[in-house]
């Protein structure tokens, strides 16, 4: 073999540039005339359609390869090519072994001959027959679950049992190699379930290769390891299963994207009353990733410039002037919101939900005299946040072709006003959504109403882990936030556990868990298992949250563009089950589940200093505690960060006053977690009914700290301060809190034997 | 490799194949009729019944020095072999539409479905010869020809797949061929000679008859089945010409078709 990668004999297919082209003929008669041979080979008597660019592979013997892709991206020509129902127009193909194609399905049968007969009929194809041909009918009828009807001639079966007695049929056989196209999704959920373990078992003898081409992506990825996307006739991805299906969900927003970028265009025209001395320009502004922005961004000004001179700009907070050549607000597929206030300025809001597209974005209709000067044009945004943002401008123009222009980003409530030049010089992307994906792969799907900042394993003994044991007590921890303050409802949260990332195993899910967006914007989802039954293997955790009604409902849009879907990452966590006893692989599992939700008590933060300027500290403060099974106990905000202000050295940060009975254990140590970014920080634990202090840690340099806190006894109410008031160094501060433990060290004899002597 | 010998060879390596779908196309074809398999024997009787009406009653004309039952056995034996290639020529029009299932899903090798159709199609021959020779033997009209039958037959077995494959061919690619072919193959009926002897008619009607392929095929199978007459060498000779080169263009036409069978679904 010339490229030398896998030995011929473990091949079960081979193309080399496999190329077909489809030619569409300006009159019937030339068709006819091709066949026959006497067409000149002339592009002014056909259009030729390339359904399959030069498409080279490599297939083992065994292999079981999913093909997936857009209806019209050329894998049911890939397929009739390598079963030779169709010629390639150029390139070699070589196969070996006996074919068993299900290519369409439905066709074949005699209305007026019964089911057996039909069945017999089509064994018969196959030069089956006599004894063995009623054998496999048995079988046959067996599978389909006819019994009833098979001597009934098949027009009074109703379309789902012929299906289910053809499909039953077709794959009787174990072929060496066995073509699947789009027909798994026969009968019912539970005939297809079936079916599905049909073709696994056909497929788990060796050496039988599977190309299965279908719709239902998580199904092709449960059979086949390896995976092909095909788009626009050629390979766009061939890799193994988990890593394409990623590539293919991201995708698929990647290509709604377009498709509404397309009707803003559209609609653009529709407005310059289809004159074409204008031309559209579309600017977005988008979270990098995809990722929902931390809070709600107000834009004051959106303005477009040639030099100084103002060309246009948006109405983001009233109506335009008539007549006046500007650019207005796209709806939708963004995040746009209403009219706010910051800093009495009036400025219309980018939320950080409601749409799974997280960006916004403005269109202008420019005089075509610019068209060749876009360059030269600049956009101008004004902008303020109460907390750090970071979005990317992109310009798009008439050919929908995604320019990156800049970035704009921001940390203070300040207003701040962006000049980005159209130029850009950052390198085009290409228009193709799909190819876009390739570039950029977002993890995070969801409109964002709801928001899981972390996610954590804890074993039996409540410890963030990521092996657990079989049989034993686990917890899965969500850390969440709600976005939309109006969101009051129950919600639903789903959890995949999928084997080796692909393979799924268990499904859990909540039916209902009541969230309220006013009263507990933050806090924690706890699913607790009593009994963990999964087998050992390692896992992937794919996780979402959604409307009520949900799971239950069979959703038609896509996950990942599903309005109804609040937040949803695949593989956020992987993590390794062991066991002590043999569980055979691929055993059914039903985990009973307990959920909770525990809304973090709205934050308090306290300083030393009442003159401290509001925005020197982030409000963005959470910490909760819950309690543990017996000996720890355990507090966690999963980051708080604190900034100081050089002209202020003795302020502090605390939790809200903690109550003692919160406490399962008495505790006599205090740990203490966290990262000094900069400046100087101490700790303390403050009896909060006689304002004194009980404990406290001595100063840090910068870099991860952690205390350990010896007390004689907690206090009945008592809080965890983080403060520079010792350091009496005035300058910045910044340190985070990750994590607060109450524990119980156990006592040193001499402490023992000093009780005893008292 | 010539595709003419390719389909004899796959004719030879399919052959219980063949035989074993043949027979479920027959079952499919009489499924649902209430006298079933018993219309493989009706159909021809009915026909020759018409044709025979057509000719003794209302044309009142018969062959020169025949009685009526010589007649008959003559009509027959030219009627016989015309209506199987009729019906073997019009049911390949649509074949390949009918079966595409079989070209997909890799059932079956696709220049074997044509080859099918002329098999069955025999089987009603078959049923028809044998009336044919129970009033050959019932009129004391038999002789030493009847022992050619068989080669008669394998060289129609040439010309109505070679045919089949044309008209197969040509009915995937001219949807209004099938409609066509039916009102030409009715003309075909009346201007060959199953009523009459070739040299029985003249002026342009004679012309027509003389440049009628199926004239050939007609006195060749007349030959051999009636006891009378002389054997027609010329009509043999040239009926077994036509049938190889229509077997022979025939399997050439349909295998560069065959890579555009789908593409026309």
């Amino acid at each position: 073999m010339s490229d030398g990668s896998v030995p011929d004999a473990d091949l079960a297919i081979r193309l080399r540039n496999l190329r077909k082209v489809y030619r569409l003929y300006r009159k019937p008669s030339y068709r006819i005339r091709d066949v026959l041979g006497i067409l000149p080979d002339n592009p002014r008597y056909f259009d030729e359609h390339v359904a399959l660019h030069d498409v080279s592979l490599d297939i083992r013997r065994g292999e079981k390869v999913a093909i997936i892709g857009r209806n019209g991206a050329g894998k049911s020509t890939l397929l009739r090519l390598i079963t030779r129902v169709i010629q390639p127009t150029s390139g070699t193909l070589d196969t070996r072994g006996s074919t068993q194609a299900l290519l369409s399905i439905g066709a074949g049968f005699h209305p007026e001959l019964t089911g057996r007969q039909n069945v017999l009929a089509y064994l018969a194809h196959f030069g089956i027959s006599g004894a063995q041909a009623r054998r496999t009918l048995e079988e046959i009828i067996e599978f389909a679950e006819l019994e009833e009807y098979i001597d009934q001639p098949t027009k009074t079966y109703s379309t789902g049992m012929g299906m289910r007695l053809m499909f039953s049929a077709s794959i009787m056989f174990v072929p060496e190699l066995l073509v699947i196209d789009e027909v798994l999704g026969v009968g019912d959920a539970y005939f297809q379930g079936k079916s599905f373990e049909r073709i696994r078992e056909i497929c788990s003898g060796r050496g039988t290769t599977l190309l299965l081409v279908t719709h239902d992506i998580y199904a092709a990825t449960l059979l086949c390891e390896r995976s092909i996307w095909i788009d626009q006739g050629a390979v766009l991805i061939d890799a193994d299963s988990p890593t394409v299906l990623k590539a293919y969900e991201a995708s698929i927003r990647q290509q709604e994207e377009a498709r509404l970028r397309k009707k803003a265009f559209l609609s653009l025209r529709r407005l310059a009353d289809d004159r074409s001395d204008l031309i559209p320009l579309l600017i977005e502004l988008r979270c990098p990733d995809n990722a929902p922005h931390v809070g709600g961004i107000g834009f004051a000004r959106i303005a477009l410039y040639r030099g100084d001179v103002e060309l246009g700009m948006v109405p983001l907070v009233g109506d335009l002037a008539p007549g006046d050549v500007g650019g207005s607000i796209v709806a939708e597929g963004g995040t746009w919101g209403e009219i706010i206030e910051i800093g009495g300025r009036q400025a219309r809001e980018m939320k950080n939900f409601g749409s799974s597209m997280h960006k916004v974005a403005v269109s202008f209709l420019l005089p075509r005299e610019l068209a060749g000067v876009l360059d030269e044009l600049s956009i101008e945004v004004e902008t303020a946040s109460a907390v750090p943002y970071r979005l990317t401008a992109w310009r798009i123009g008439q050919d929908l072709d995604n320019r990156g222009i800049g970035e704009i980003a921001g940390e203070a409530a300040d207003w701040v006003t962006f000049r980005l030049p159209l130029a850009g010089g950052v390198t085009a992307i290409q228009s193709s959504a799909a190819s876009e994906m390739v570039v950029r792969a977002a993890e995070t799907h969801g409109s964002g109403r709801i928001t899981v900042t972390g996610i954590r394993l804890l074993d039996s003994a409540d410890q963030e882990t990521f092996q657990l044991v079989h049989g034993e007590p686990a917890s899965v921890v969500f850390d969440y936030q709600i976005n939309d303050p109006e969101l009051n409802d129950d919600c639903q949260i789903v959890m995949y556990f999928r084997r080796n990332g692909t393979e799924d195993i268990a499904r859990v899910y909540c039916q209902a868990l009541a969230f309220d967006g006013r009263s507990a914007p933050k806090g924690q989802i706890i699913a607790r298992f009593d009994r963990l039954s999964l087998g050992s293997a390692e896992y992937s955790l794919t996780s979402l949250i959604a409307e009520k009604g949900y799971y239950e409902e069979k959703q038609t849009i896509f996950y990942s563009i599903n309005p109804k879907v609040y937040w949803a990452v695949r593989n956020i966590l992987d993590f390794k089950v062991t066991t002590d006893h043999y569980i055979p692989q691929g055993t059914g599992v039903v985990i009973e589940t307990s959920w909770s939700v525990r809304p973090t008590p709205t934050p308090h933060v306290s300083f030393d200093h009442a003159d401290l300027p509001d925005d020197t500290i982030s409000s963005d403060v959470a910490l909760s505690l819950f309690s543990a099974k017996d000996a720890v106990i355990l507090a966690s905000n999963g980051g708080l960060t604190v900034q100081t202000r050089p002209s202020n050295f003795a302020y502090a940060l605390s939790t809200p006053a903690l109550a003692r009975e919160d406490v399962a254990i008495e505790p006599n140590v205090i740990v203490i977690e966290g990262l000094l970014e900069e400046g100087a920080v101490s700790v303390g634990i403050l009896d909060a009914d006689r304002d004194e202090f009980v404990a406290s840690g001595p100063q840090q340099q910068p870099g991860p700290f952690q205390y350990f806190l010896a007390i004689d006894s907690l206090p009945d109410r008592y809080s965890v301060i983080l403060s520079n008031h010792q350091t009496a160094k005035p300058g910045v501060s910044r340190f985070t809190l990750h994590r607060v433990r109450l524990a119980r060290r156990e006592p040193l004899v001499s402490e023992i034997a000093r009780e005893e002597r008292g | 490799m010539n595709p003419a010998i390719q389909v004899l060879r796959d004719v030879a390596a399919h052959r219980h194949l063949l035989l074993a779908t043949t027979r479920i196309e027959l079952v499919k074809r009489y499924a649902g009729s209430g006298l079933g398999f018993s219309w493989i024997i009706l159909n021809p009787l009915l026909f020759l019944s018409v044709y025979l009406f057509v000719y003794l009653v209302v044309f009142k004309t018969t062959g020169p020095g025949l009685t009526t039952m010589g007649y008959t056995i003559f009509v027959f034996a030219g009627l016989v072999p015309f209506l199987a290639f009729m019906e073997s020529a019009n049911s390949s029009a649509a074949l390949i539409r009918a079966n595409l299932h079989l070209v997909k899903n890799l059932v079956f090798p696709p220049d074997l479905i044509p080859v099918r159709l002329v098999l069955t199609v025999f089987v009603g021959e078959f049923v028809g010869l044998a009336i044919l020779l129970v009033l050959a033997v019932f009129d004391g009209d038999l002789s030493w020809k009847l022992a050619l039958l068989p080669a008669m037959l394998c060289i129609q077995f040439l010309f109505l797949v070679g045919t089949a494959f044309l008209c197969a061919g040509f009915g995937v690619l001219l949807p209004d061929f099938g409609y066509f072919l039916n009102s030409f193959l009715m003309l075909l009926l009346f201007l060959s000679p199953i009523g009459f002897r070739t040299g029985a008619v003249g002026g342009l009607i004679r012309y027509i008859v003389v440049l009628n392929p199926f004239s050939y095929m007609i006195e060749a199978f007349r030959s051999v089945l009636v006891g009378e007459g002389d054997f027609d060498y010329k009509a043999v000779i040239i009926f077994t010409l036509m049938a190889v080169a229509l077997f022979v263009l025939g399997s050439a036409f349909f295998n560069r078709l065959r890579a555009h069978l789908v593409d026309y679904e």
